[in-house]
């Protein structure tokens, strides 16, 4: 499937020739990208979850937003809610606790839906990064090469395009390129980066190796936990065998840490038994200085 | 349970599970060790202490790749519609904690990308460059921006200070030792000034304080006959006291030779091989009781049976009385 798929790939991004042009534009004429992403948090979302959030929405013109939801155990409103609202998949921020972030990504109505946790979170304005670039201009989608190996990583590779790409003629966006969004693998996980694309001003001609790029943020870690079959839920086609989820991190630590006394009372009676159960033999010399009656 | 057990272990769970994951790419349909696989997966990951339950971990790629043709529009569609590159080199970032490796491969793989995609643009001939008198609406408002600047230049200040004030440090150091050799220079003069001083008089003295002291004359004939300066001698003159010419309290000198002056203090009073074999000062004890020895007996005398005056018994005495 893989070998296949890239195939298609290196067909399809052999660049486009002058030739291939009208091709192109009759391909554009009968496709036209109409995603549209709807982001909504849980009730309960701290501040920092909310401004990941709100930099997510600047990052995706083609999103709408929609008040915070008030359930966390029927997501199937989620869908209602896409449904009412045109939208085509989903970013959902789902907060437990007031400390774990959940993201669901999800195609609605029939999905798939894949669930992260959220790690490493520092959003656009903690980062005091000096990189920015227009609101609402296209985005370059780079991803690593694993995304192309695994099957669901491939699953993955398409949802975030599928929600990340702006659409080419989309009235919000803005007809330039000036950032990237790197999606990366490391450690089990999806990276994301958002970068600026820097080119020196005086030419009029831009070196494509003369290009620089800074860093705008957000920066996030996405731990991939669960991929359903349907929108919201439905059968799993994966789950992350690694995912360790916060809560036994936390339970883990606690315990540890209680350990450490719980090791010490232990010990202690259990010397004080030994003691009690091997008492000391009686020696031959004990009495040789007692003073005997008589 | 350890945050480094932890990775460890799911290191090696990740291993196994990504070996799995080959071996069904490959296409070998042996359930049965793809299974074995799985369990060791999960036993591996309960050792490292995620309680999880033992049974394997859903992978359902068929389905996957089901779901991917149904949704999938991304690889049909020319790439202007999505901007989107797959970067070539397979790097893998070793330790993910290690934030200047991790950050410097995602940004080869996101200046990789840019540039690609700069080519393509320019071999499609689409507009993409943003003019420079295109002013819009950015990510980061005006108010974010001037924090970040703020942020730079309070970066960039504390960075000079620091500088600045290691520079004022070493120019201290640096101006303590200038100091500290200047008074070192100073006392030397002052000490050739006493010196001079001293040796005029003592040559006065020998010519027995004759003539008129002209003390400017005297001072520069003696800066003329004598330019080194007796160092060594002055040195020998103080470890020997007594013999010093310059000293002329005598009473000080008298004490210095009979206690000592300078020199080592400690055991100076200790026994040597050689005093302790002195017999000089020993006396045998005399008989006739004139001075007696030295030492506890030195009152009663034991020996003694005649003392020169003895008084006269009480009898004696009254006879003598009444003659």
């Amino acid at each position: 499937m893989a070998k296949k798929r890239k195939q298609t790939d290196t067909e399809e991004r052999s660049g486009p020739q002058p030739s291939q042009k009208e091709q192109a534009v009759e391909d554009a004429h009968a496709f036209k990208n109409k995603e549209k992403v709807l982001i909504l948090s849980t009730r309960g979302i701290t501040f920092r979850y909310r401004h990941l959030m709100n930099d997510m929405i600047d990052l995706i013109p083609h999103c709408k937003k929609d008040s915070k939801l008030d359930t966390k155990n029927d997501r199937n409103v989620v869908n209602e809610v896409a449904d009412m609202k045109g939208c085509t998949s989903v970013l959902f921020f789902e907060v437990r606790k007031k400390m774990d972030l959940y993201l669901w990504m999800a195609k609605t109505p029939s999905g798939p839906s894949v669930k992260f946790l959220v790690e490493n979170i520092h959003t656009m304005a903690e980062l005091k990064l000096s990189g920015n670039h227009l609101k609402g201009s296209r985005p370059v989608l780079t991803f690593h090469k694993a995304f192309d190996e695994q099957p669901h990583l491939q699953l993955l590779k398409e949802l975030l395009i599928q929600i990340y790409a702006t659409p080419k003629r989309h009235h919000k966006c803005k007809p330039f390129c000036d950032h990237v969004l790197a999606f990366s693998v490391a450690d089990g996980r999806v990276w994301f980066r958002n970068y600026q694309v820097v080119v020196p001003l005086d030419k009029k001609k831009v070196n494509p190796d003369s290009a620089s790029l800074v860093e705008v943020g957000p920066r996030f870690c996405l731990n991939p936990i669960k991929v359903f079959e349907g929108s919201f839920g439905g059968r799993t086609l994966y789950e992350n065998a690694n995912y360790v989820s916060p809560n036994a991190l936390r339970a883990a630590a606690k315990r540890a840490s209680a350990q450490k006394y719980s090791d010490t009372v232990r010990q202690r009676t259990a010397r004080k038994e030994h003691v009690a159960s091997h008492p000391m033999p009686r020696s031959d010399l004990e009495d040789l200085f007692v003073k005997k009656d008589g | 349970m350890g945050n480094k057990a932890r990775k460890a272990a799911d290191k090696a769970a990740m291993q196994q599970s990504s070996e799995e994951e080959s071996e069904e790419v490959m296409g070998s349909d042996d359930e049965g060790v793809s299974e074995e696989l799985g369990l060791q997966t999960l036993t591996a990951s309960g050792k490292g202490g995620n309680r999880r339950p033992l049974r394997e971990a859903i992978y359902d790629m068929d389905a996957m790749h089901e779901k991917l043709e149904d949704i999938g529009w991304a690889d049909n569609v020319p790439w202007e519609e999505t901007l989107a590159l797959t970067h070539e080199d397979p790097y893998e970032v070793e330790n993910v904690d290690d934030d200047m490796a991790r950050e410097l491969a995602f940004y080869n793989q996101a200046l990789a990308a840019a540039q690609e995609a700069i080519r393509r643009f320019d071999a499609s001939q689409t507009p993409w460059l943003r003019p420079p008198d295109y002013y819009a609406e950015m990510v980061k408002s005006d108010q974010h921006m001037a924090k970040v600047k703020e942020q730079l230049m309070f970066e960039q200040r504390s960075i000079e200070q620091a500088e600045e004030r290691r520079k004022q440090r070493e120019q201290k150091q640096y101006s303590k030792q200038v100091q500290a050799e200047k008074q070192k220079e100073r006392n030397a003069a002052k000490k050739k000034q006493i010196e001079s001083v001293t040796n005029m008089r003592k040559q006065r003295e020998k010519s027995g304080f004759a003539g008129e002291l002209d003390y400017d004359k005297e001072m520069s004939a003696l800066e003329r006959k004598g330019r080194q300066p007796k160092q060594q001698g002055k040195a020998k003159d103080r470890m020997q006291p007594g013999k010093s010419k310059a000293l002329t309290n005598k009473p000080r000198a008298a004490k210095d030779a009979k206690y000592g002056f300078g020199g080592k203090k400690s055991l100076s009073k200790q026994n040597t091989a050689d005093s302790a074999a002195n017999m000089s000062s020993f006396r045998s004890q005399k008989r006739d009781g004139k001075g007696g020895g030295k030492g506890p007996k030195k009152g009663k005398p034991g020996g003694v049976k005649k003392p020169a005056m003895k008084r006269p018994g009480k009898a004696a005495r009254a006879k003598k009385g009444k003659k």
